[in-house]
């Protein structure tokens, strides 16, 4: 079934659309979930992001439907962390992504969280789209998918070396983006 | 601010973005190349460019055989130097993979870094292009798509075809010299490349090896400058084994070929070619004020505009009205049922009846017809953490013959109606 054939069971409040979304991105939503939480949590995401899904189709009408579902059970991975600071986490890599992201604030982590997240989020999305393709990709699969180095390696055909390099520049432009925007 | 804000905004990355990350193909357009000798040319072609031997004119470099010799792969490094071989497959594309190689030094074993160069990118599109203006810079598609994706971290070879007053120069011309002298001047790396066939000149060059800021400022000065990649004028053919002479010494380039340059028929538009579309530029909105980033596209089917501001958009195609959009056209305004979206509720799957939803999810309203209490009543707002709350709206208008779609976010429904009633 493709992707505007689910939507439409969404649209059609037909709950094989829940049944369709599983079998498709069932297990690569609870991967990416894994990422950040234990396996036990993951699955609770994606029963999350379904719901969310649900809410939310229609109005929504996708055009990734893959994307918006790893979006939403990516929201509600990182939710779950913050509700419970003591969530039982994954295999680390998010771990790794966020203490990578400590570097670009460059030791001005604060506490507060005045920053609105709406304008950020859009600040960051801007600095993605601005970026040459393949260095754009690489820092999604780093700080969106939390995929290991190796990973984004194997799948962008660049040495690990040649990644890691990559993700340091692109860690520095985007110190610089935040800075010159107000955020640092 | 902490990391972990940081780390949840990556979470507002527009969806085409993930999807797109999904297919990134270490394959498709990059191919590493083989062995020893491959790496050992990137070493030569790197170095030789950092060093900026070929801003001297008169300078001799070594041949690749001599960099190979002076080459020692380190442990860790297979992935860029063992490959099976793949440099022999007749037009296949070569290019270095990596933003950067981590290549051994070869007194020690500190790593050093090396930028690669790029000299051939795939596209699909076929192109012809016109001859550049006196003081215009043009590039190749190919080109283009290879600084799009690669951007700064890489350097690119690239052949110069020289025009002046439309016309072709030759390579090997006084101008061309001249020319070569002066980018020179100005700190470009430039060669005059010879391509030999059985010991015969075939054909010359004047290629340039540059950063992708560089070729961006590159001064045109009097002449029009054509840009292509190395790969898109001396492709390798494998039967044929010319050699290539930079300034005096022989390295083994392969291929003969020179492309022909003449009408791009590019998809992605500029403002101003998409408004001078003969069919459907006069049909296209205004960009709304703050809405900063917009894009242009023609296809053979339609002319599509996009702006954005963040989160909010407009989306904007005009296409030939067809039969089967008739089932859609809205000939009776007064029953706003069919189209009224404040006489349902969200979800609107569940409250609009099926045999009407058709027409309600995307209705098509005869300008004649178009009023502002038309519009509005196409639009409405939700209250949507994380996302823009302003007003969106989807319908289109036919105008005679020509339909004009529109999806909107975060504009007014006063606004869009004045677009639209000044089209035509």
């Amino acid at each position: 079934m493709t992707d505007e054939q689910i939507v439409t069971l969404f649209w059609d409040r037909d709950e094989q659309a829940l049944r369709e979304s599983e079998a498709a991105y069932g297990g690569y939503c609870r991967a990416l979930a894994e990422r950040f939480v234990s396996t036990e949590d993951a699955q609770e995401c994606w029963s999350d992001a379904m719901l969310r899904a649900w809410d939310a189709i229609p109005p929504e009408r996708p055009a990734y439907l893959r994307a918006f579902l790893a979006k939403l059970t990516r929201n509600a991975a990182l939710d779950r962390i913050r509700i419970d600071s003591a969530a039982k986490r994954g295999g680390g890599e998010g771990n790794a992504a966020l203490a990578e992201l400590a570097e670009v604030l460059g030791g001005r982590e604060t506490a507060e969280t005045s920053v609105a997240a709406k304008e950020l989020g859009e600040a960051v999305n801007r600095f993605v789209r601005s970026l040459p393709r393949r260095e754009g990709d690489v820092l999604i699969r780093r700080c969106f998918f939390a995929d290991t180095t190796a990973e984004i390696a194997k799948r962008c055909g660049m040495s690990e070396g040649g990644v890691k390099v990559m993700l340091s520049r692109t860690r520095k432009k985007l110190k610089t983006y935040l800075e010159s925007e107000g955020f640092l | 601010m902490n990391s972990e804000q940081l780390l949840n905004a990556f979470s507002c990355l527009d969806d085409d973005l993930i999807e797109r990350s999904e297919m990134a193909n270490p394959r498709a357009g990059w191919r590493k190349w083989s062995g020893m000798a491959a790496c050992a040319a990137v070493l030569a072609v790197t170095l030789l460019a950092t060093r900026g031997i070929w801003q001297r004119p008169n300078a001799q470099i070594r041949s690749t055989a001599q960099f190979a010799s002076d080459y020692t792969p380190a442990p860790g490094e297979t992935d860029v130097v063992t490959e099976p071989a793949e440099q022999d497959e007749g037009n296949a594309e070569r290019e270095v993979s990596g933003a950067a190689l981590m290549l051994p030094d070869s007194v020690g074993e500190k790593i050093v870094e090396v930028t690669p160069m790029i000299e051939s990118y795939k596209t699909d599109a076929d192109a012809c292009y016109v001859a550049p203006l006196n003081g215009e810079v043009n590039r190749s598609l190919p080109l283009r798509g290879a600084m799009e994706e690669y951007g700064d971290g890489v350097r690119y070879r690239v052949v110069v075809d020289l025009f002046r007053d439309e016309q072709p120069l030759a390579a090997d011309s006084a101008e061309a010299e001249r020319e070569r002298e002066r980018l020179a001047a100005l700190g470009y790396t430039v060669a005059y490349e010879q391509v030999f066939d059985h010991g015969q000149p075939e054909s010359a060059y004047f290629t340039l090896h540059a950063t992708c800021d560089e070729l961006n400022a590159l001064p045109a000065g009097a002449y029009g400058y054509m840009l292509f990649l190395y790969g898109e004028c001396v492709p390798n053919t494998a039967q044929n084994v010319p050699e290539v002479v930079l300034n005096g010494a022989n390295v083994p380039v392969t291929g003969t070929e020179v492309a022909v340059s003449p009408r791009d028929t590019s998809e992605s538009l500029t403002a101003a070619e998409a408004r001078g579309d003969a069919a459907f530029g006069a049909y296209l909105c205004h960009a709304p004020a703050g809405f900063d980033e917009q894009e242009f596209l023609r296809t053979p089917e339609q002319l599509r505009a996009s702006y954005r501001r963040g989160y909010e958009y407009v989306d904007w195609s005009v296409r030939a009205y067809g039969e089967a959009d008739r089932e859609r056209l809205v000939t009776v305004v007064a029953e706003t049922e069919q189209y009224d979206v404040s006489l349902y509720t969200i979800p609107y799957a569940d409250s609009v009846p099926a045999e009407r939803r058709i027409v309600f999810y995307d209705p098509i309203f005869r300008i004649e017809d178009l009023t502002l209490e038309l519009v509005r009543a196409r639009a409405y707002r939700i209250d949507d953490a994380g996302d823009s709350d302003g007003w969106r709206m989807s319908f289109s208008v036919l105008y005679g013959e020509v339909l004009v779609r529109v999806s909107t976010k975060g504009v007014s429904p006063e606004w869009l109606y004045q677009e639209l009633t000044s089209l035509g």
